[in-house]
């Protein structure tokens, strides 16, 4: 498998250079799809040359919100490109693909009921008109408000993370019900919990940055658009310090790079703190003016030694300690990392405010207030969740489980959703795309989404989890709808629709507009008016829908400072807190204290005895995102087939030769996928793609939450791989 | 002028979407095999490189496309005259309607660039000439969201490679490709 041969540059044989690029042993004839692979027709495969440039943004995964530039021709888009003026892109190998995602033969057309009763193995998909799909709807929450109260009407929005959700929350709390979720209960969400605890983020990559920290970061992947600072940065001789468990595109800028077990950053974050604080590297005019409980937080390193922290991470001692050097030398420090890679961990909050304490030694973390401030754009909050949420604050189904959540969070932790509808306190669900594949055990939330009294999901395909609804509706995708409104930098963007809708496929914000009227709350909801919303959204930038209407790459709004205030940050000391009131209070250690994954192989070594190997799940590939794209044959030719990356070490020792079928074998159960012998995994630990419906890793992972967060423990289980 | 291509492996980072812009302009057909190596037709084709061992493993990306030879190959064999060098920019090009789908270039060719779609006939980069001609840089450089491809004239990379050690590809076809050391 190994390819001896770096890449000369100058010199590459011939048979070198076909076996490195895999050309080799291509077939020239088409062979047909095997069974099992999905039978995407259709396209867009006739590029045809010319037509008109119309602009709009890319929806193919949930934060990119890149411009998209596309060609029409006859009311038919043909070609994509970036939308080079644009603060946010270019596109990537997602955004290139987004017109088999548009014309796909399988997108969801007309708003349809079920006709079978659930749990039938056909739903009997009858089409309806949008008035019967939004009146049965109404009609039938109302029924349950009425009978049961409005909280238990949950109101939740998947992926993709779009600027609707806002309308979505104000549709649930004009209801009555404070129970609106979001696919952000696995997602991202956790960080933000770790940062308010600790006080603020710390800082990026800033120009005046001079050593920076990229833990748990593979934008080449998630997000390359934002590579291309990364590598100005480099060449700007910015120290590069890489903490992630492979080797990804990032690693190769990296001057050191560190691969810790996952699941164990905490214990990394303090040693590296250890190591800033004995060799006097702390930034100590922060440190004493701006903290509290650092001499609590000095002693409680103390135990991190080096050689303590290589064995509960397998960082080379002195790697770790060069680490903590250079960091800490070259201020000032910034710190990338990504949306949950440090929080899908039974420890995960902890661990991330241990990573959070250790930049702010090095004085990572502005102290807001202090300077004169530049802040980001925003539009109007519609939700009104300020005045709307708190009196309804006592009906939140996840008060008691996740009180620490609940404290910062305006939508609640929806993580226990199996037993909020076993204990009937969730009895119907309106799901503005939702899928219930990224829970881990996720056949107790399809059973929990099924068991419902009455649910209406919204999405551009009748995927597994719309299949169990009792009505659907058509949405629209970006290239099909008004708005929202995207504000990327300083640009202020209204995307218009660049080619009709398919079917009878709307906007979400629209048809959740239509829905409020149909549930007698016309008056708060503009009479279902866009315009007159987006008008109001946009009141505080001084603009208008009808201006954004007629910039097509839309509008630029000059900075302006905010004059430096009272300083200090938004916590009961108003200090950045090492130790963390609000955690000890809800009976949790203050300090970011380290404590070992419980399915990991210090804790259950018995259970590591037969499985063996950690498992990583949910890193991102570059063609997907989450369980999405893999009907879209642009992108799943790139990646077939569900993969297991293992290390050469590892596939040797147990005779597994690459592409070939594995059993990855957990406490729980089974899935099997093809191995992927590479480098990129380190020895002993594996790592699985999520969302693919026939290797599921969701079915095999436990329901081990974080009990700060209610974040799973996605990324740091035990497993056995073996032959299939 | 030979035109050509030049790819910075330090900046390439494996994200596929210089491919998939390339599909996408110039409506390459897809084709989904688990068959390895067996995916196609592509005209650009992204493969990653190891080398090592954990703890000093590597990982490098390279993304390649027809090298527009100086003495290219397949046109030497083709029996059909369907495929040609440009002669004021050197870019080779096939004409779909003479090509007899014989294979002859793809077994000729040093680094397996021709490929074959549905249609049985040879495809392969046409270094985007709807776009190059009219100033435009190519769909892959174009999306390029780490700046590691740069398309232009021979003299052009050269000079901008000057202080990159780049290196022109080695071949007795005298691909038209500068890469990164």
């Amino acid at each position: 498998m190994q390819d001896k041969e770096k890449i000369p540059g100058c010199r590459l044989g011939r048979r070198t250079f076909l076996k490195a690029t895999g050309v080799l042993g291509v077939t020239a004839t088409g062979a047909g799809l095997k069974p099992g692979l999905p039978n995407v027709g259709v396209a867009d495969t006739k590029a045809t040359s010319g037509g008109e440039i119309r602009r709009s943004i890319c929806d193919m995964c949930c934060l990119g919100r890149c411009g998209i530039e596309v060609f029409v021709k006859d009311g038919r888009a043909t070609r994509v490109q970036p939308f080079k003026d644009y603060p946010n892109g270019p596109i990537c190998v997602k955004g290139n693909s987004i017109l088999f995602q548009l014309y796909h033969p399988d997108r969801l057309k007309y708003p349809m009921k079920r006709t079978k009763p659930k749990g039938s193995s056909n739903a009997g998909w009858q089409r309806i008109t949008w008035d019967e799909a939004l009146g049965t709807i109404a009609a039938n929450l109302t029924k349950i408000k009425q009978k049961y109260g409005a909280e238990k009407v949950l109101f939740y929005a998947g992926d993709p993370k779009d600027p609707v959700r806002p309308n979505l929350q104000r549709l649930a709390l004009k209801f009555g019900s404070p129970n609106y979720g979001t696919e952000s209960s696995v997602c991202h969400r956790a960080i933000i919990v770790a940062q308010n605890l600790n006080g603020a983020a710390s800082a990026g990559l800033t120009p005046a940055t001079r050593a920076l920290i990229i833990w748990a970061n593979n934008s080449a992947w998630s997000q390359p658009r934002s590579m291309g600072e990364i590598f100005k940065a480099k060449e700007r001789g910015v120290k590069i310090i890489d903490v992630d468990p492979r080797i990804a595109p990032t690693t190769k800028l990296a001057d050191i790079h560190l691969q810790p077990r996952p699941g164990t950053d905490g214990a990394l974050a303090l040693g590296m703190s250890r190591v800033i604080l004995h060799e006097n590297l702390y930034d100590k005019e922060f440190v004493l003016k701006w903290t509290q409980g650092f001499q609590e937080f000095g002693s409680y390193v103390q135990q991190f030694t080096p050689e303590k922290v290589e064995k509960i991470t397998g960082v080379p001692a002195g790697k770790l300690v060069a680490a903590a050097r250079l960091y800490a030398s070259n201020k000032p420090t910034g710190w990338l990392t990504s949306a949950s890679p440090t929080v899908h961990h039974w420890n995960g909050c902890q661990n991330h405010r241990a990573i959070s304490a250790m930049t702010a030694l090095t004085g990572a973390v502005p102290v807001p207030g202090l300077e004169p401030s530049t802040p980001a754009l925003s539009f109007r909050d519609i939700t009104e969740s300020r005045t709307l949420l708190p009196p309804l604050r006592s009906k939140r189904v996840d008060l008691k489980d996740f009180p620490v959540w609940e404290q910062f969070e305006p939508e609640i932790q929806i993580n226990r959703l199996p037993e909020y509808v076993k204990d009937g306190v969730l009895r119907a669900g309106l799901f503005v795309g939702c899928n219930y594949r990224m829970w881990p055990q996720d056949q107790l939330y399809a059973k929990a989404i099924s068991d419902m009294d009455f649910t209406a999901g919204a999405d551009f395909w009748l995927t597994p989890t719309m299949e169990l609804m009792d009505i659907v509706l058509p949405a629209a995708t970006s290239l099909e709808r008004l708005g929202p409104i995207n504000i990327a930098g300083r640009t202020v963007f209204l995307p218009q629709p660049v080619v009709p809708p398919i079917g009878e496929a709307r906007g979400d914000m629209e048809w959740m507009w239509d829905l409020a009227k149909h549930l007698g709350m016309g008056a708060e909801f503009w009479n279902g008016d866009v315009m007159a919303t987006i008008d109001s959204q946009l009141e505080p930038l001084g603009l208008k829908a009808a201006d954004l209407i007629k910039a097509p790459k839309g509008i630029v709004i000059p900075p302006s400072t905010t004059p430096a205030g009272k300083p200090g940050f938004k916590t009961p000391s108003g200090k950045f807190e090492f130790k963390s009131s609000i955690l000890e209070k809800a009976g949790f250690d203050g300090l970011p204290t380290y404590k070992e994954p419980p399915e990991g192989p210090i804790a259950a070594p018995q259970t590591a005895e037969k499985f063996p190997l950690i498992f990583n799940t949910g890193s991102r590939e570059p063609m997907y995102t989450h369980s999405r794209h893999r009907n879209n044959p642009r992108l799943r030719e790139l990646q077939p087939n569900p993969k297991l990356d293992i290390n050469p070490k590892d596939a040797q020792a147990r005779g597994i030769k690459q592409s070939e079928d594995v059993i990855v074998e957990t406490p729980l159960g089974r899935i099997t996928v093809k191995a992927n012998i590479t480098n990129i995994a380190q020895p002993g630990v594996v790592h699985v793609f999520h969302g693919w419906p026939q290797a599921d890793v969701n079915t095999i992972l436990p329901r081990t939450f974080d009990p700060i967060t209610g974040f799973p423990a996605f990324k740091s289980q035990l497993c056995q791989v073996r032959k299939a | 002028m030979q035109k050509g291509f030049y790819l910075d492996t330090e900046r390439c980072m494996g994200c596929h979407t210089c491919e998939a812009a390339c599909k996408n302009w110039n409506g390459v057909e897809p084709k989904i095999t688990d068959k390895p190596g067996a995916q196609g037709p592509k005209w650009r084709r992204v493969t990653n490189i190891e080398s090592g061992a954990y703890p000093n493993a590597q990982i490098i990306s390279v993304s390649l496309s027809c090298m527009h030879c100086g003495e290219p190959a397949c046109v030497a064999v083709c029996p059909a005259g369907a495929i040609s060098k440009r002669p004021e920019d050197g870019i080779v090009v096939v004409d779909q309607s003479k090509c007899i789908g014989c294979h002859y270039c793809f077994f000729a060719c040093p680094f397996g660039v021709p490929q074959y779609g549905s249609s049985g006939t040879m495809q392969k980069c046409n270094y985007c000439l709807d776009r190059t001609e009219k100033g435009q840089e190519p769909a892959c450089v174009n999306s390029c969201p780490a700046l590691a491809i740069r398309a232009g004239t021979m003299d052009e990379l050269a000079k901008y490679t000057q202080e990159r050690l780049a290196r022109q590809l080695a071949g007795s076809t005298q691909p038209s490709m500068l890469i990164s050391r």
